[in-house]
């Protein structure tokens, strides 16, 4: 119950820095406060597929239940936010580049791991419920992790070796950046990340009711 | 002023799509409990049952 | 010495099998001949420079091809119980992967060899002096797909919609794979300097080394019972 209500004022105190104290960009004017709700989305669908690939490892490890809904938890939030970044950019990019979309390096990066992780939880989807199916996404939320700093490459010089779309003045968030901006965002990113931990404990409590659940029917089954 | 339509369109956006998540638990949630409740009650009466035929 | 035996009895094995039904060769071969055939009515040769294009479609054609193939790994196996059969003999599990793996890169790989003329002649294009820069291309790339799509098609070959899981679970692994092979192809046949290539078959090594590395190890963990 603290933590909801610290989470409740970090927000409120993020969106008051983020509308009324935050000065507006020179250059891009109002629109670059986009980018205080779009790079914590970013950190947290990061931090989220991190999650999912430590409790996977852990999941192999021990064949604890609890790691694989951590696991799966984590996936789906994650998802989430990775989806807010995919539809925050091109908000952003229209009247900043003119385009909803270009193929910059991040953004791709950004589809691929959004494919990833909807692959997993469709696999999640599909898989024979039980140990089969934690084992199975437990392997492929090792594997995708693993592959993101190879797409990263992959699609840096890709993109570097053709002439470069405009150079993104998201590119390296915090350099040039006035303090306010700086402490906007760090605050921004510190209620977002809140918020993320706020719904994978919502999303645990759910997939462990759901166990109790089928726990009750089987007895059920079993007695009569 | 049309820039600060893109900045609220996608502010609108995401906690749209918190609140729904958060909502879509929750349903999903109350949803399990009633479902938990209702089969503890059975295994309940099933138990008492059971019982006073073996008292019989 | 015992163990290379064990994994050459299985890759043997599914050679044998593929020899007598020619089953899988046949349908991948002609799948990725259409797929070459449908791109060159896509696309009109006349304005567009076919080496603009002609890596990419390449690639599509091995890849989509590739999946046919892998699709049906495994699928033997499992209606046929092969792998309960398999596992109680005293083979080590990784040995198993890499069996299946092997026989999965031997088949790509043949039916790439045979693609690949098809190709030069449809979108006529010079390959005889970069046949062996291309042919390192062409086997690293596969390598890559093979490691993660042997891996994943153990994995898809127990999941209900099992022909549409694999693509969808490997295609966004192998991105990598598919930009450095595209690229790297498109860079050999056009003639560029070698400077432009290695940089693309470096990060094609890493990926086959790491995603090898790794599938060798989590494969036990998927046929575990």
């Amino acid at each position: 119950m603290i933590f909801k209500w610290f989470t409740f004022i970090i927000v409120n105190a993020a969106l008051i820095f983020i509308f009324l104290v935050a000065p507006v960009e020179r250059q891009e004017g109002i629109i670059q406060k986009i980018m205080y709700f779009h790079i914590p989305s970013a950190w947290v669908a990061f931090f989220a597929f991190f999650i999912v690939f430590i409790a996977s490892i852990l999941y192999l490890w021990k064949k604890e239940r609890e790691w694989d809904i951590i696991a799966h938890s984590s996936a789906e939030v994650g998802i989430i936010f990775c989806s807010l970044v995919l539809i925050t950019g091109p908000i952003w990019a229209k009247p900043i580049w003119g385009v909803w979309w270009t193929w910059d390096a991040r953004l791709t990066l950004t589809l691929v791991l959004w494919l990833i992780y909807v692959a997993y939880l469709m696999l999640r989807f599909h898989a024979p419920e039980g140990s089969q199916r934690a084992r199975f996404s437990a392997v492929l939320g090792i594997v995708g992790f693993l592959d993101v700093p190879i797409v990263h490459f992959s699609v840096l010089w890709w993109r570097t070796i053709h002439p470069k779309p405009k150079v993104l003045s998201m590119e390296s968030p915090g350099s040039g950046m006035e303090p306010v901006m700086l402490i906007t965002l760090l605050t921004s990113l510190l209620a977002f990340t809140l918020i993320f931990f706020l719904l994978l404990g919502q999303r645990i409590s759910l997939e462990k009711r759901r166990d109790e659940l089928n726990e009750l029917k089987n007895k059920l089954i079993a007695e009569s | 002023m049309k820039n600060f339509f893109y900045l609220l369109l996608a502010n609108g956006i995401i906690w749209a799509a918190i609140f729904g998540y958060v909502y879509s638990l929750s349903r999903r949630g109350k949803e399990l409990d009633r479902e938990i409740k209702a089969l503890k009650e059975q295994l309940d009466t099933e138990h008492r049952g059971q019982s006073t035929e073996h008292r019989a | 010495m015992d163990y290379l035996n064990k994994i050459w009895a299985i890759v043997w094995k599914d050679i044998r099998a593929e020899i007598r039904t020619k089953e899988i060769f046949s349908s991948m071969f002609i799948f990725s001949l259409l797929v070459l055939v449908i791109f060159n009515f896509s696309i009109d040769l006349l304005e567009i420079k076919p080496l603009d294009i002609a890596p990419g479609v390449l690639w599509i054609a091995f890849t989509f091809s590739g999946i046919l193939g892998l699709n049906r790994s495994f699928l033997f196996e499992k209606e046929n119980d092969c792998l309960q059969g398999m596992m109680l003999t005293p083979v080590d599990r990784s040995a198993i992967y890499l069996g299946k793996m092997l026989g999965n890169l031997i088949l790509m790989l043949v039916m790439e060899v045979i693609a690949v003329p098809v190709f030069v002649i449809l979108f006529n294009i010079g390959i005889y002096d970069k046949i062996f820069q291309l042919a390192v291309v062409i086997f690293l790339g596969t390598l890559g797909f093979v490691t993660v799509g042997t891996l994943f098609s153990a994995m898809s070959v127990n999941v209900k919609t099992r022909e549409v899981m694999l693509p969808i679970l490997l295609f966004p692994i192998v991105v990598p794979v598919i930009i450095a092979a595209v690229k790297s192809t498109g860079a050999i046949l056009s003639d560029k300097p070698f400077e432009d290539i290695i940089s693309w078959i470096k990060l094609l090594v890493v990926f086959d080394v790491i995603f090898l590395v790794v599938s060798f190890l989590s494969f036990e963990y998927i046929i575990e019972e």
